[in-house]
């Protein structure tokens, strides 16, 4: 299932769930543990990671430097700033 | 794809066909970071690739020109297109280390003689990896590899009191810098400055092979384990780290300011051309 990302969080995390290759970088990187792996695969075959805990981003990136997919966002503001 | 990814490079070719785990999108992340920071547009840069898999995976990339060469001879090819170039434009060369301090290394020291505009970013993946994981150049002491099963025996260029940067140093390079690709904004930093400088510039960036190299040496395809293993030997502060460690940060930055190969060229045309012409 996919998590709802809302408008008063600080920061907004998204996954491109097709690019994800499952490495497990971000889950890794992130201090306030804000992903999660799924339980479904992807096109590729992947289980990709999910934006569980939106709301516990500080925005300090870690997981868009680790990410080597090109697969995560990070952006100040709620949903609607991606 | 991420907000960089839809800016510069190609929709065709993300996500890459790199292993999961593999470190070269991060290596790539950090350029396209360099770039976007340093307010570079696609048309500003020419994109050269060479063979393996930095070569592959950053190959054609690029929203805007680009360049492959045969292995080890994308700076003799870079040399040439310099002149064809406008000055202000820049030339960013993604290539691995058997490329660059193995089958390339004379080339590469005769980019760096002439001292040719260029940013060399060498992905540094322990060896060649694209083939099953051979050894290569700079394989660590002892690891287990493909081709060394007993152990890494053959002196690498980054051990034991030796070190590939410092020839590139003594070859005439005005800017070098080591980083790994677990590293963050410091590295994009170091290749920023890289890509500032007018002459020959090489960044080398140690990246985890999470399929071939630690596969073998260390015994797990897990990339996180890799990861860990990476970031436990960077080593920014020159911390005494037991086994092999990357110092990394700038390596060197020429004060003074030698002619660039361009310039120097086009500058003795001219002057043959008046010679000529009186």
């Amino acid at each position: 299932m996919a998590y709802e990302q809302k408008n008063n969080q600080p920061y907004t995390v998204r996954v491109y769930e097709q690019g994800c290759k499952e490495c497990g970088y971000c889950i890794e990187v992130c201090p306030r543990n804000v992903f999660v792996q799924a339980n479904y695969f992807n096109d590729k075959g992947y289980r990709p990671v999910q934006v569980k805990f939106p709301e516990k981003c500080i925005g300090c990136r870690r997981c868009f430097f680790a990410c080597p997919d090109f697969s995560i966002d990070v952006k100040q503001g709620g949903k609607d700033s991606l | 794809m991420d907000y960089l990814a839809e800016k510069f490079l190609k929709a065709r070719k993300i996500p890459s066909t790199a292993c999961s785990g593999c470190g070269l999108g991060q290596v790539h992340k950090k350029v396209l970071l360099a770039i976007d920071d340093l307010g570079l547009e696609s048309a500003d840069i020419v994109w050269g690739t060479g063979i393996g898999c930095a070569g592959r995976q950053t190959f054609n990339t690029w929203k805007g020109d680009n360049f492959a060469g045969t292995h080890g001879r994308v700076y003799a090819l870079a040399t040439g297109l310099r002149l064809a170039l406008k000055p202000e434009q820049k030339m960013i060369l993604t290539v691995g280390d058997g490329d660059a301090f193995g089958i390339g290394l004379l080339h590469l020291l005769h980019a760096v003689r002439r001292n040719v505009d260029m940013t060399v970013i060498v992905a540094d993946n322990f060896g060649y990896q694209s083939t099953g994981g051979q050894y290569g150049y700079t394989t660590p002491s002892g690891a287990v590899t493909d081709s060394s099963p007993y152990g890494m025996h053959d002196p690498n260029w980054v051990q034991d009191g030796r070190d590939i940067l410092d020839i590139l140093k003594s070859a005439g390079a005005g800017f070098l810098a080591r980083h790994t690709s677990v590293e963050g904004h410091n590295a994009v930093e170091s290749i920023k400055q890289a890509i500032r400088y007018k002459g020959f510039s090489l960044v080398h960036i140690i990246y985890p092979c999470v399929t071939n190299f630690f596969g073998k040496a260390l015994g797990s395809r897990k990339p996180v384990d890799a990861y860990r293993w990476l970031k436990a030997r960077t080593n920014p502060k020159q911390q005494d780290i037991q086994g092999i460690t990357f110092t990394t940060g700038i390596y060197y930055q020429s004060t003074s300011e030698r002619q660039e190969f361009s310039e120097q060229l086009r500058g003795f045309t001219e002057r043959v051309q008046k010679r000529c012409q009186s």
